[in-house]
């Protein structure tokens, strides 16, 4: 209500103590938000004022730093449950996940509903009641151990493990206490950004959702925030498989770069491409598996035959694509490719709302970001821009066991 | 506010750059049932709906369905839409855009969707020559090839066999009519390959694309108030039959699938009809169960309300009875007070159909079907484009009730045992 004052007072042009940037030429351009502002001690607003839609869309979403995504799947389990109905009553889309490296939630309504949608919004990013965590827990508890029943589920285990740098192989929390500890940090306001899509007042979104999640950490106001968050518990060791397996797998893991990246973006669209014809000209069933818990961009390729050789054969394939020469042949396929698929996301606020958190710029008017910034740079693709790739893949490539 | 704009905005600058397109005639019997023949738009005409907003921009083709009970038609249907689709591919690959088929129970629509405006008229143009020359001879024989292994893999499935019969008897045919693995795939493909806007009737070319700041979002268009929408109706006067007509086909199978089409009284305004659409299915869900298996719904091409669910084979006459006091209790909601449970259904009801409509609109490829499955029923253009403008307005709890108590139950097909 502060803020709402505020601005009423002195009108949105001047934001006295908050960072405002509102975007010079993106005012006329949709994938490009009007304003982002860093309120002191948070939330960062960025807010796309789109008048005469429908609907209106709320997203929010913080860093995974430490990457602990089992712990962060009970509180976004946690979050849906205790507003899907509400969701569903004003029907409303509601959906929290975790992509690129941080975890999100977000509702998209009619715009009339905008008060409801502000409120699920707020409870989505609120601390979960103790009564339901019990039961979360041990269905995320169940869930790693089917995980680690398959071999892909164990490929995904590793990378996870990977990317958590040793500390994501912990067993999810098994207190309330803890979920409440990892709430506290995960959703302190500081470290959140909430974005707006629709048209929708300023004094109305700053005193509606300037004060989403947790009390801001100490420090943040003055920029010194950021004490490490310390996991505890004991480590997590998936059971052996048991048991004779079926086929021979496979497997590969890898870093192409940071996930955001435009040439890493293309890359893997090329290989993904690729594996199509390597699998077709093997015989064997090649998948790609990205973890979206980790914006460093984490990913493995799992090849299955019925036989070691035919297996290992279709592995080496698939990893002859990250070679220079193959990818010369495909990145500019890859490119469009991407750019195909951004263009059809970005046409629905659900999808808007993803792709301008995943290429926030805190800088509006940073030429390089915003779904804008990442389609003008895969149209600019050049050939050397993928030699750090290629790089990163060869420092990083490794060869988990996943058959048990 | 939305604006919408400007039919025929582009037609001076598309004609120039695809010279006199033979204007297709109508197939004989092509429409078969339809409730109206489509709105006939000179080819290369889009109704263009501009937005105020708009992160997308959408570019839809539309041809209406082959006539119910043409195995023929049907078949060749299928292999030149899959061919259609990578031809628009190809000729599109320069402008970045996507582009998806969508198939219901109204039309065929090819979704391009792109993230900048500034080209559209250039796509639009692509697709608009691909769709008028014939289709090059290797993409339609990868298509039948392709239509050829989806048929050997679905098309003796049950619920192939039950979408069938339930199209032919809502369609007044006598059941079963053949289905498309009776037809000549040789034909087929041969008349698959016929230039699509020549084959299939006169295309609907819808575009909905975000005013650019050069333009300005009023110049060259005009504003399409909504209450022009209310004389869009849903369905011809044709005749109800006394006794809903019911077909019982046994079959082998574990699961048993229910099929009923339910005729509106010819006045009823489309978008009345749509929301009782999403009213009926948001009541049959507050009831699911896991005996339910699949439940959804559509308006056809003839303005029939067609409403498919499948269930266990012991539950299917429960479902039966669900659906029909569902339609009687929507009817009845408007008897008692406001405040009764009825009534207080049917309007939280409408608010959760609102939400969905509204994020329906806000998808330019959405809005742009919406709008083109209106032009193929035979909606002039401008009620069309007011369909998608702006906030929707539902209809009220009353006016639902209304419409509730007279529709009709015209067929009803149980297949399973």
């Amino acid at each position: 209500m502060f803020w709402a004052c505020l601005l009423f007072a002195a009108g949105t042009a001047t934001l006295p103590q908050a960072d405002a940037r509102p975007a010079g030429s993106s005012a006329a351009d949709p994938l490009v938000p009007d304003s982002v502002l860093a309120l002191p001690g948070g939330p960062t607003l960025a807010v796309e004022r789109a008048s005469g839609l429908a609907v209106a869309g709320i997203r929010i979403s913080a860093p995974l730093d430490p990457v602990w995504s089992s712990a962060v799947r009970v509180l976004i389990e946690l979050a849906l449950e205790r507003t899907r109905a509400q969701a569903e009553a004003i029907g409303a889309s509601l959906w929290g996940g975790i992509e690129g490296g941080r975890m999100a939630y977000q509702v998209v309504g009619d715009a009339r509903d905008m008060d409801e949608l502000a409120w699920i919004a707020r409870r989505l990013a609120a601390l979960p009641p103790n009564e339901s965590v019990t039961a979360a827990l041990a269905r995320e508890e169940a869930r790693l151990d089917r995980m680690a029943e398959t071999p892909q589920g164990r490929l995904a285990l590793e990378l996870r493990r990977r990317s958590g740098s040793g500390r994501d192989r912990r067993r999810p929390v098994v207190t309330a206490g803890d979920i409440r500890e990892v709430w506290r940090h995960f959703h302190a306001r500081d470290r959140l950004r909430v974005f707006v899509l629709g048209d929708v007042p300023m004094p109305w979104i700053l005193a509606d959702l300037s004060r989403v999640g947790a009390p801001p950490r100490d420090g943040s106001r003055t920029g010194r925030a950021g004490q490490a968050f310390e996991l505890s518990g004991p480590a997590y060791r998936p059971a052996p498989a048991s048991g004779t397996p079926l086929s021979a797998w496979s497997a590969a893991a890898f870093r192409l770069g940071p996930a955001g990246d435009a040439a890493v973006m293309a890359a893997t669209e090329a290989l993904r491409v690729g594996l199509r014809e390597v699998a077709a000209a093997h015989g064997a069933l090649l998948r790609l598996h990205e973890e979206p818990g980790d914006a460093a961009g984490w990913m493995g390729i799992t090849a299955r035959a019925s036989r070691r050789a035919e297996s290992d054969a279709a592995l080496r394939a698939a990893l002859a694509l990250m070679t220079e020469g193959s990818l010369d042949q495909r990145w500019r396929q890859g490119a469009t490719e991407v750019r195909r698929k951004l263009a059809d996301a970005v046409a629905t606020p659900e999808s808007w709302l993803s792709l301008a958190d995943r290429t926030f710029a805190s800088d509006p008017g940073d030429s390089s970001g915003w779904v804008r910034g990442a389609l003008n740079q895969l149209a600019s693709l050049r050939r050397e821009d993928f030699a750090p790739v290629l790089l990163e893949f060869q420092a990083s490539l490794f060869f988990p066991q996943i058959d048990g | 506010m939305v604006l919408v704009v400007a039919t025929m905005a582009a037609a001076g600058l598309l004609v120039a750059a695809n010279p006199s397109p033979v204007a297709p005639e109508t197939p004989k019997g092509l429409r078969g049932t339809a409730a109206r023949e489509p709105t006939v738009f000179q080819q290369n005409r889009p109704l263009t709906i501009v937005r105020e907003w708009a992160a997308g921009t959408a570019v839809v083709l539309a041809f209406p369905l082959p006539p119910p009970g043409d195995a023929q038609a049907a078949l060749a249907a299928r292999i030149a839409d899959r061919a259609l689709l990578a031809a628009l591919r190809d000729a599109t690959e320069a402008h970045a855009a996507d582009i998806r088929l969508e198939r219901d129970e109204s039309g065929r629509y090819f979704v391009a969707t792109t993230a900048t405006s500034r080209e559209v008229d250039k796509l639009l143009a692509s697709m608009q020559r691909t769709a008028a020359s014939r289709l090059p001879a290797p993409l339609v024989s990868a298509a039948a090839e392709a239509v050829a292994h989806d048929l050997a893999f679905r098309g003796t499935s049950p619920s192939t066999r039950f979408d069938a019969v339930l199209a032919a008897v809502v369609a007044g045919l006598p059941a079963p009519q053949p289905t498309v693995e009776a037809a000549n795939p040789d034909v087929a493909a041969s008349e698959a390959a016929v230039p699509p806007a020549t084959r299939w009737g006169s295309p609907v070319w819808v575009v909905v694309r975000a005013s650019s700041p050069r333009e300005g979002p009023g110049q060259d268009s005009q504003t399409h108030p909504r209450q022009g929408q209310g004389r869009a109706q849903v369905a011809p006067n044709t005749r109800v039959p006394s006794r809903p007509v019911r077909t019982e086909v046994p079959a082998d199978v574990v699961t048993t699938w229910v099929g009923s089409a339910y005729r509106f009284p010819p006045e009823t305004p489309l978008e009345h009809a749509r929301f009782f659409r999403l009213l009926l299915e948001g009541w049959i869900e507050q009831l699911r169960d896991p005996s339910l298996y699949e439940f959804s719904s559509q308006i056809n091409a003839s303005g029939q309300l067609v409403v498919r669910l499948s269930t266990n084979r012991e539950e299917h006459a429960r479902w039966e009875a669900r659906l029909d006091d569902a339609v009687s209790a929507i009817a009845r909601s408007a008897e008692g007070p406001q405040e009764g449970p009825q009534a207080r259904m049917v309007a939280a009801l409408l608010r959760r159909a609102r939400g969905i409509w509204s994020r329906r609109l806000a998808n330019p490829g959405d809005a742009a079907i919406i709008a083109a499955d209106a032009l193929l029923r035979g909606v002039a253009p401008d009620q069309a484009a007011a369909m998608v403008q702006g906030m929707p307005s539902p209809p009220s709890p009353d006016e639902m009730a209304a419409t509730a108590g007279a529709i009709r139950l015209t067929s009803r097909v149980v297949y399973g045992n």
